[in-house]
């Protein structure tokens, strides 16, 4: 426990003194603010483009509302994800290559902890930001409108939170092969790719991790199942993080 | 009794082997030089011990614990300094001692004591940069202090001075034979003066074995040669010995000859009969270069 603790804070140094908390911080409160920001902006910008006679015709046809806020909140945080997974790939590989890990190794440090630790790391700055990003834009969509009448807002929130967590599994799990952070990236970058075009198959879909971000749909009232998908990706967060650890035992340092 | 040994270590690198059956014993409180050339399997062999790497064959025991690798709990006797220690950058040299502390299971306050101490004895204790920015001196008296941290019973140094500047070494030399008072050290180099200056016991690596293994004193005295060097005071007494004794070689001013070819009381009888003044009369001592040559056959 206490060889977790001590290496959990110095991952946590790291991140603070190289500016990562820094900027992983900016980032989620620059999409918090920005969903609702654009949510109120974006009818208000087309009745600019519509004054100006452009050609354009553009009706508005309902009022914008908390629904619309959290929908840009939806797709704003994926871009806050791909932020994360490219300044979070190098947490294994730096330390492989500058060979820092080799003497805490040597030192009795025991490799599976290495793994919880900076497992534990990314968790709690993905849910950090994540929730801190959430957090903005709720309070900022509950300024402007009522977000009493968005249903399923909790369960929404939710499942992208543990989308995130998968892709925290997937760096850990790429980083016990791969010694470079632009490779971890990269096999992240093709997982993703590669259920995306399996989503394309009819019916399969709905079934796979990827299917997941759809959760904002919820606020809309829509009736999706995402009890599949949701096994589907603590299965696979599971099965990647204990696969990692036998691995990353054997691996040479 | 040995605190360290090696029996019989194999190891290759796809198809080129490294280890050909090494065997190695560590006596208690030595400062033992491990020595060989770039390339012959000195590192390879430290990280073996260390569990860093999985040998082929042979057997190592640590303290009569045998080394396994992977999850290696003889480390917990060991410290270590890797030939280019790498530490955290963003941490300062005590904050980077107190975490090896914390991950190696050492009371809070034992950890606050021992760095101290430490850190006063190799010259670190003002230092409050964090660690980016250390010269290779201060990063390897660093890499002693951490390796020194848990009072280790074996010392493991790679190649502790070969990067650096005259001073830099003589420092790390010092470091070292101070803390051969509590551990034993084992040292790998291919700085032959360094090992004269502080070893008590020498193993020569060549092509994958010890060719040569033992106290360095014992080492010195089986290699003693035959020869002896007399360096005459003046050109006279060059003149005389020379004129009286034909069987001397001369070079540079100074005679050399072998006690198969002459008694050296016989000479010493005849300096002190005709009181002719010598800065030097001496049995030849075998250099470590020379020794070294010899046995990785040059």
């Amino acid at each position: 426990m206490r060889q977790l603790r001590a290496f959990v804070k110095k991952e946590f140094t790291d991140q603070l003194r190289s500016g990562k908390l820094f900027i992983l911080g900016a980032v989620f409160l620059l999409f918090g603010i920005m969903s609702p920001a654009t949510a109120k902006l974006t009818p208000k910008l087309l009745e600019l483009v519509a004054e100006q006679d452009s050609g354009f015709k553009i009706d508005v046809v309902r009022e914008v509302t908390a629904v619309d806020s959290f929908d840009q909140f939806f797709k704003n945080i994926s871009t806050a994800l791909i932020v994360f997974v490219i300044l979070q790939a190098g947490i294994f590989t730096k330390e492989y290559s500058s060979g820092t890990l080799l003497l805490s190794l040597t030192r009795g440090m025991v490799r599976r902890r290495v793994i919880a630790a900076k497992t534990l790391t990314l968790v709690l700055l993905w849910t950090a930001g994540y929730f801190f990003c959430f957090g903005v834009a709720y309070g900022y969509t509950a300024f402007y409108w009522d977000v009493s009448a968005v249903p399923d807002l909790f369960e929404a929130v939710m499942l992208w939170w543990i989308y995130g967590l998968w892709y925290i599994s997937l760096i850990v799990f790429f980083s016990v092969f791969i010694s470079t952070a632009v490779g971890v990236i990269f096999c992240v970058g093709a997982v993703y790719l590669f259920y995306s075009l399996l989503g394309m198959i009819p019916r399969v879909g709905k079934y796979l991790p990827t299917y997941l971000p759809n959760a904002g749909s919820l606020t809309h009232g829509e009736s999706l199942s995402f009890t599949v998908p949701l096994a589907a990706a603590l299965s696979l967060i599971v099965l990647l993080l204990a696969a990692s650890i036998p691995i990353f035992n054997r691996k040479q340092v | 009794m040995s605190l360290l040994e090696i029996r019989g270590l194999e190891k290759s690198f796809s198809d080129k082997q490294v280890l050909r059956g090494l065997d190695l014993n560590v006596p208690e409180k030595s400062i033992f030089g491990f020595i060989g050339k770039n390339g012959t399997g000195k590192t390879t062999t430290m990280k073996i011990i260390l569990g860093l790497l999985k040998p082929d064959s042979g057997e190592i025991t640590v303290a009569g614990e045998r080394v396994s690798y992977g999850q290696t709990a003889t480390n917990r006797l060991i410290g270590y300094l890797p030939d280019v220690p790498e530490f955290y950058p963003f941490m300062t040299c005590k904050e980077y001692l107190y975490f090896c502390g914390e991950i190696s299971g050492m009371d809070k306050q034992e950890i606050k004591s021992r760095s101290a101490e430490l850190l006063e004895a190799v010259g670190l204790k003002d230092e409050k940069h964090r660690i980016k920015g250390f010269s290779r001196g201060m990063r390897q008296r660093l890499g002693i202090a951490q390796a020194l941290l848990g009072r280790p019973k074996l010392l493991i140094c790679d190649e502790p001075t070969s990067a650096l500047d005259p001073v830099g070494r003589r420092e790390i030399l010092d470091i070292l034979v101070r803390a051969s008072q509590e551990t034993t050290v084992l040292f790998s180099t291919h700085i032959l003066s360094d090992v004269e200056r502080i070893c008590t016991d020498v193993a020569f690596l060549n092509e994958g074995r010890v060719s040569l293994c033992g106290r360095l004193s014992d080492i010195r005295r089986s290699y003693r040669s035959d020869s002896y060097i007399i360096e005459p005071e003046n050109s006279e007494g060059l003149a005389a010995l020379q004129k009286a004794f034909p069987q001397l070689r001369e070079k540079n001013g100074t005679l050399t000859f072998r006690d198969s070819e002459l008694s050296p009381f016989e000479l010493m009888a005849f300096i002190s009969g005709h009181k002719l003044p010598v800065i030097k009369f001496e049995r030849e001592e075998p250099t470590l270069e020379s020794l070294f040559m010899e046995v990785i056959g040059k």
